[in-house]
């Protein structure tokens, strides 16, 4: 039974608790390293890295870490991996450190990681919270695999560098196309949750880690403020 | 001359490399907080702010403390931990000094800590500072190129929120509502950016 | 502030803090420890690779000015080319350029650097299509890409991405421009 619980833990994280296409986390790296199906498992494989210690960690120091100071902790922690991950990038990869560029150490701030720090690594045990990061890692990736497939094949009419595809429509590599396949597998995520009776993420602050002070909360607190001393 | 490249740098922070619709950098509140338009407003002057605050602040201390120490390796943490420490100072002058500025703007503030964008801009200045050229970002550069950063930002963010507020009278297929059409707004809204590449090729510093 | 202030209160969560950033430097500076040997080979052998590029016929390499200018030499020790690296601002960020030159003539363009410009479009410079178009051009006279100029030396565009084929350009005259100051007049 236990066995089954931590199964669930990592596979949440790749259909049912996507971080990318149902959480909408990490909405940055999705759109930014996403053209060509390489650059997205690179990114993939260091953000999992990343995760998956750092959840390691967080979540055996959960009762060292005074409450007062656990963002800045966590940052700390999130930022030191993320510097040992670069520089073995780096040592050993040097040509996905060049592909990535400044996206790897802005891994440091994918809500992705600090999301899952806060709610999972911070409340549960070591063995589920690396399944956790290592679940939530392998769904990034996937997500990343996909538009990275999609924008390579319909872009450079190529796949992982082999040129497969005679014509080529630009715009999906550049910035635009990038907005919009994401977009696209969104709705398409969509409507299977909806098929499937669940409830339908609206905005990419429902997810994250920062959204008690922020966002849609904060927005209609300012917009009531703006009313109120409008009149 | 220096005027001059002061201004290529600011245009282009603006319009060729903006930070969200070409570098995809702070997604986040560009999707979540546009919806209105004094709120995307607000929330871009924060932005701005801590943009050439923390540069001010990290472009320094990486060329005169990390450089010469040869301690490159900690920029990441220090420059993270440098602007959560901002924030929070920030946050704390600014309701204890000057509580009305603290009313409109003080709100932002907790969530521009984890706002790739501002990080991105401390670091990726440092990529254009390169002493073996003539074409290398001094502080005052950095500075400018932080401010417009955080311009382009606010313009992205205004134009952004002009066309949402189209979307929500727009009549849309159904499995597009939400999140997959305001995407899509993005992706025409980005398009429109990439006609600026002309316009600042006329000004940027070549030599 | 809403909670107490007691000594307790400020001093846990500072000295934890301090501790977590310290173990963090700790293992920071080992990694670097570990890996800043082999990175600074990597950029090494990145940079001879382009220099290799462009001067195919050299076996080794002097430097002349630090990180600019290396004059490559042969087997038996003849100058057969120099290889110049300059830098430029591109479309999206830096373009670095590895430009050969032997007696005044280009012999070879290699873009070692572009990694900020648009895959697709700016990214393509780096294509040997368009690198070719610089062999075989004279060092003393200034080249142009041919949309902004038909007098002189030209090259045509990569389609789609003037801004990074010109930003290649200029880098190849800077490189031309330090050849003719360090390299013509010092003979």
């Amino acid at each position: 039974m236990a066995q089954k619980g931590l199964l669930k833990e990592f596979t949440k994280g790749i259909v049912k608790e996507n971080p990318v296409l149902c959480l909408v986390l990490g909405t940055c790296p999705t759109l930014a390293v996403t053209t060509s199906a390489s650059n997205a498992i690179g990114m993939g494989v260091a953000a999992t890295a990343v995760l998956v210690c750092s959840n390691a960690v967080i979540s055996l120091l959960r009762k060292v870490i005074p409450d007062k100071v656990r963002i800045p902790a966590y940052i700390t922690i999130i930022a030191g991996f993320v510097s040992v991950v670069q520089m073995l990038v780096k040592a050993f990869a040097p040509a996905i450190n060049d592909s990535l560029g400044i996206y790897l150490p802005l891994i440091v701030v994918n809500c992705i990681i600090l999301g899952r720090a806060e709610m999972f690594a911070g409340k549960n045990p070591v063995l589920p919270s690396i399944l956790d990061g290592l679940g939530m890692g392998v769904g990034f990736t996937a997500a990343l695999l996909c538009m990275g497939i999609i924008r390579e094949l319909l872009g450079s009419g190529s796949l992982f560098g082999m040129q497969i595809m005679p014509v080529q429509i630009l715009i999906f590599i550049l910035p635009p196309g990038g907005f919009f396949v994401f977009g696209m597998l969104i709705m398409l995520a969509n409507k299977l949750n909806t098929r499937a009776g669940k409830k339908v993420k609206t905005t990419p602050c429902d997810g994250c880690p920062m959204a008690d002070n922020c966002a849609e909360k904060t927005c209609e607190k300012t917009a009531k403020e703006a009313t109120l001393n409008a009149d | 001359m220096l005027i001059k490249s002061l201004v290529a740098v600011f245009l282009a922070a603006i319009l060729t490399e903006n930070y969200v619709l070409s570098k995809f950098l702070g997604i986040c509140p560009f999707l979540g907080v546009s919806k209105k338009l004094n709120t995307a407003v607000g929330m871009s002057v924060a932005v701005t702010f801590v943009m050439v605050l923390s540069t001010a602040v990290t472009f320094p201390i990486y060329t005169y403390v990390l450089v010469p120490m040869g301690m490159e390796y900690l920029q990441t943490v220090l420059f993270i931990l440098i602007i959560a420490g901002l924030v929070q100072l920030v946050e704390i002058v600014l309701r204890k000094y000057i509580p009305a500025l603290y009313n409109s703007l003080g709100i932002y503030l907790p969530l521009i800590t984890t706002n790739c964008a501002v990080l991105g801009v401390t670091m990726l200045v440092l990529q254009k500072v390169d002493s073996t050229t003539a074409y290398t970002y001094t502080f005052g550069h950095a500075l400018v190129n932080a401010f417009g950063a955080g311009i382009g930002f606010l313009v992205a963010m205004v134009m952004f929120a002009g066309v949402r507020g189209r979307l929500e009278s727009a009549d849309i297929p159904k499995s597009l509502k939400g999140l997959p059409i305001t995407l899509v707004a993005a992706a025409l809204v980005s398009l429109s950016f990439l006609g600026f590449a002309g316009f600042v090729d006329k000004l940027i510093p070549l030599g | 502030m809403r909670f107490k202030i007691t000594p307790k209160a400020i001093l846990i969560p500072t000295i934890s803090l301090f501790l977590i950033c310290l173990v963090v430097t700790a293992a920071l500076a080992l990694t670097n420890n570990v890996t800043a040997e082999k990175i600074a080979y990597n950029e090494l052998l990145s940079k001879n690779q382009s220099m290799k590029n462009v001067c195919p016929e050299a076996q080794s390499f002097d430097e002349l000015v630090p990180d600019v200018l290396y004059e490559g030499k042969n087997e038996g020790g003849e100058t057969v080319g120099y290889a110049i690296s300059t830098a430029i601002q591109g479309y999206g960020g830096q373009v670095k350029v590895m430009t050969g030159i032997m007696d005044g003539e280009i012999i070879g363009v290699d873009v070692f650097y572009n990694d900020d410009e648009t895959p697709g479009l700016g990214k393509n410079t780096s294509n040997e299509s368009f690198r070719d178009q610089y062999k075989g051009l004279k060092a003393d006279s200034p080249i142009a890409v041919s949309k902004d100029s038909s007098d002189g030396q030209t090259v045509d565009a990569v389609t789609s991405a003037t801004i990074s084929s010109r930003a290649v350009t200029k880098a190849v005259n800077e490189a031309c421009r330090i050849y003719t100051e360090q390299v013509k007049e010092g003979e």
